[in-house]
């Protein structure tokens, strides 16, 4: 393993420069624009513009009380808070979906002091507030997404005391990870890893892909767009730059496999999309957890 | 032939105000087992803490190979501490990693120095884990099931995955049923006599010292105070400390 990388070239200094941009109104109003002061943004900027330049290093930031409890995205609201513009078409889902409660609460909380438009439809988001998922729609390098982060640190489940963990970090030493990995394939013949899967980022720093499942993982890798990772109760980000390697931990002679399901989606049919145990038509079935896109295609399929 | 592969130099530690060893000297080659005995508090366990780069020197140095350890620090001390040097503590838990299996706690040392292929790693694992005679179909058992004798084979399994140039055992039977400790102590030996690895055995217990050591140092106070081939130290000692503990008159 070597030393943590740095700047990774154009496309890390664009996002670098895009956020920099990235100029908020003050007020709404009279009001606060965007929830917070000047000061909570302009530190949980600093943070991110530090944690784009060393992609997958966890960077504190002065995590501040939202009107969310701390662990039910906290973080991620304060990334998008003070992230946002007004130009911004906001999307937030929760598990996929647009219309939990999380997602709703959160959207509405964006929404309200900023003015900005929200959306359902990925493919026309530009900032996309996640917890589980990333879109299943293919999104480019004019999208942010922002996820909401329980557990930052992916070496928190092997040492607890924070200074020994940065001091792992800062030397690349994530045996014990390789150790987990060993013991999985010892003894149920895989990874048990069914969310959070550990990545090296750019052959530096291993973040935990928190908390998405693994069929999302190789969407991160060289992904057009910059994605921000946020945890309130932390109080750390991280954040991946478009165009990085994001690599997960595996060995060389066993495969990385991502989740997969015999069943087409029981409300619209598709093959191969990311499937979560729901109730259709009194039933308990498999069904898109993207939801938005799940219900565009079985519009789109009442068109034809 | 080559020098030395751990040489050691008027090796000083201070504890604050207490001082753990005074300006102890030894060389060991390879294919050599160094005892060192004295009672508890003696200094012992200070200076296999520094052969082994688990504490720095306040005074002297250690060197590795004939690599200077002192100036080896953050990563590469890791490496040199996981590729060229394996250890054997009394406690167990100190060394292994209780919940994780016998065969996890054996590869993890090959895992920190970037060994990434799992079957390459699992068989090497397979072959220490047989050799230290542990028992068939028990590898993916977590430690914490196994009894006492049972972890300190798998502590020797785990020190000598990686093939290091020493071996270090502190007090390694010590705790332990005497039958249990019989057979160890062969197995020590017996793996010791087949790799030829250069050996630094601490331990309060002569019969321990007999059974294992050619060089003998006898401690106390944190000083040397006799060296010299085993056969000789035992059987003519020279100090009267060292009389005293060989005639047993000493309760150690
Ligand atoms: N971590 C420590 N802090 C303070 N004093 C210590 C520490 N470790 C050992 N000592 C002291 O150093 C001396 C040598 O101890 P040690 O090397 O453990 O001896 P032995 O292994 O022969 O029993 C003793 O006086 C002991 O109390
Ligand atoms: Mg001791």
């Amino acid at each position: 393993m070597s030393a943590p990388t740095e700047l990774t070239g154009p496309t890390a200094l664009t996002a670098l420069t895009a956020l920099l941009r990235r100029d908020q109104p003050t007020h709404l109003s009279g009001y606060l624009w965007a929830y917070l002061d000047g000061s909570s943004k302009r530190e949980i900027r600093r943070a991110l513009l530090k944690a784009v330049c060393v992609p997958g290093h966890i960077t504190p930031f002065a995590s501040r009380e939202m009107p969310v409890a701390r662990g039910w995205g906290s973080g991620g609201l304060q990334v998008t808070l003070a992230t946002i513009v007004a130009e911004d078409v906001l999307k937030v889902i929760d598990q996929g979906d647009d219309d939990s409660l999380n997602a709703r609460t959160m959207r509405e909380l964006i929404a309200d002091s900023t003015g900005v438009d929200t959306t359902t439809d990925a493919r026309v988001a530009t900032l996309v507030q996640t917890r589980h998922r990333i879109p299943e729609d293919e999104l480019d390098a004019n999208t942010v997404l922002v996820f909401q982060v329980p557990i930052s640190d992916p070496l928190r489940e092997f040492e607890q005391r924070p200074t020994a963990a940065r001091q792992m970090h800062a030397e690349g030493d994530y045996a014990v990870i390789w150790l987990g990995l060993y013991e999985d394939h010892a003894r149920f013949e895989t990874s048990r890893f069914s969310h959070s899967y550990p990545c090296e980022i750019e052959g530096g720093y291993t973040i935990s892909t928190t908390p998405i499942p693994r069929y999302d993982v190789p969407r991160l890798h060289q992904a057009p767009f910059l994605s921000l990772f946020g945890a309130g109760r932390e109080a750390a980000v991280y954040a991946i730059p478009p165009h990085t390697d994001v690599t997960p931990i595996t060995f060389t002679d066993r495969d990385f496999e991502v989740e997969r399901f015999g069943a087409p989606c029981a409300k619209c049919g598709v093959t191969g999309s990311y499937l979560t145990e729901e109730i259709v038509r009194g039933r308990p079935a498999l069904a898109c957890s993207d939801t938005a896109r799940c219900r565009r295609r079985q519009h789109e399929e009442v068109v034809i | 032939m080559s020098g030395p592969v751990l040489e050691v130099r008027e090796l000083t530690v201070r504890y604050g105000g207490t001082l753990g060893c005074d300006a102890v000297s030894f060389d060991v080659h390879e294919g050599e087992v160094l005892g060192i005995v004295g009672e508890s508090g003696s200094g012992k366990s200070t200076v296999l803490g520094c052969c082994g780069l688990d504490l720095h020197p306040s005074g002297g140095w250690v060197r590795l190979s004939g690599m200077d350890t002192a100036g080896v620090v953050g990563a590469q001390r890791r490496r040199l501490r996981n590729e060229g040097i394996g250890i054997v503590r009394q406690a167990a838990h100190e060394e292994l990693r209780l919940e994780i299996s016998a065969g996890g706690n054996i590869v993890e040392r090959l895992l920190a120095t970037g060994y990434r292929g799992f079957q390459a790693i699992r068989d090497r694992a397979e072959r220490v884990y047989t050799e230290v005679e542990l028992p068939a179909g028990r590898m993916d058992a977590a430690v914490a099931t196994f009894s006492g004798g049972m972890r300190q084979r798998v502590q020797i399994a785990r020190a000598l995955v990686s093939e290091p140039a020493v071996l270090l055992l502190d007090e390694p039977t010590t705790g332990l049923d005497v039958s249990v400790q019989a057979r160890i102590l062969d197995l020590i030996r017996g793996l010791q006599r087949r790799t030829g690895v250069a050996m630094v055995v601490v331990s309060h217990d002569l019969a321990v010292i007999r059974m294992l050591a050619d060089q003998l140092l006898v401690m106390r106070d944190g000083r040397v105070v006799e060296s010299g081939v085993t056969d000789r130290v035992l059987s003519d000692p020279r100090h009267p400390y060292t009389q005293l503990l060989v005639s047993s008159r000493l309760e150690v």
